[in-house]
């Protein structure tokens, strides 16, 4: 497989399925609260792109 | 193969389309939902970008002079969604204080950082499967 192709999935099984827990958690929300809005706002509000890319592991030997 | 890989653009795209949940916004909770989702949406994509920043750490052969300049446009979408998301926050907190003030400013707060949300995810779509 190509291997950009298998990270790809790789990061689609990490990430959708959290993603979309956290979309139908949100989306399904009934009465949203200050307490909802100030999470939200503390979790990602002014967040870097630094903060995402964090330093590279060890490459695995080919 | 080729199947695979319309199918990893297609998930991204998906993610994203996801993020253009709208509806009538106010500072209530669609306002919310629309700004949650979005942010969620970013967050799994940039995710995907730091998983294949490592790996591209990795490889060899590749032109450096591109791949950092593609770092750079993925750097520069990031931080312009984020600085019209941290818009919708404070256009929010604006129209909370002052319902007469803030409520169109929050509405093109968002649909900016949408837009932006949109840019950054084709970006990673492009630079990661092409």
């Amino acid at each position: 497989m190509n291997p950009v192709l298998a990270l790809l999935l790789e990061a689609a099984v990490k990430y959708a399925p959290v993603l979309a827990i956290e979309l139908a958690q949100t989306l399904s929300k009934d009465k949203v609260t200050d307490a909802d809005w100030d999470a939200l706002k503390a979790k990602y509000y002014g967040k870097t792109y630094e903060q995402y890319i964090s330093e590279a592991p060890p490459c695995k030997p080919a | 193969m080729n199947i695979l890989k319309h199918n990893a653009g297609a998930l991204l795209a998906a993610m994203l389309a996801i993020a253009t949940f709208g509806g009538c916004i106010t500072a209530g909770d669609n306002a919310y939902k629309a700004i949650a989702s979005t942010e969620a949406t970013v967050d799994a994509a940039m995710k995907t970008w730091d998983d294949y920043v490592a790996w591209k750490a990795c490889q060899a052969g590749y032109d450096e002079s591109q791949w950092r300049r593609q770092q750079d446009d993925v750097k520069l979408a990031y931080t312009t969604y984020r600085t019209a998301m941290n818009a919708t926050y404070d256009a929010r907190a604006s129209y909370i204080a002052d319902k007469n003030a803030g409520g169109t400013k929050l509405s093109s707060a968002l649909e900016a950082a949408k837009a932006a949300a949109s840019t950054l995810g084709n970006l990673v779509r492009v630079y990661a499967i092409k």
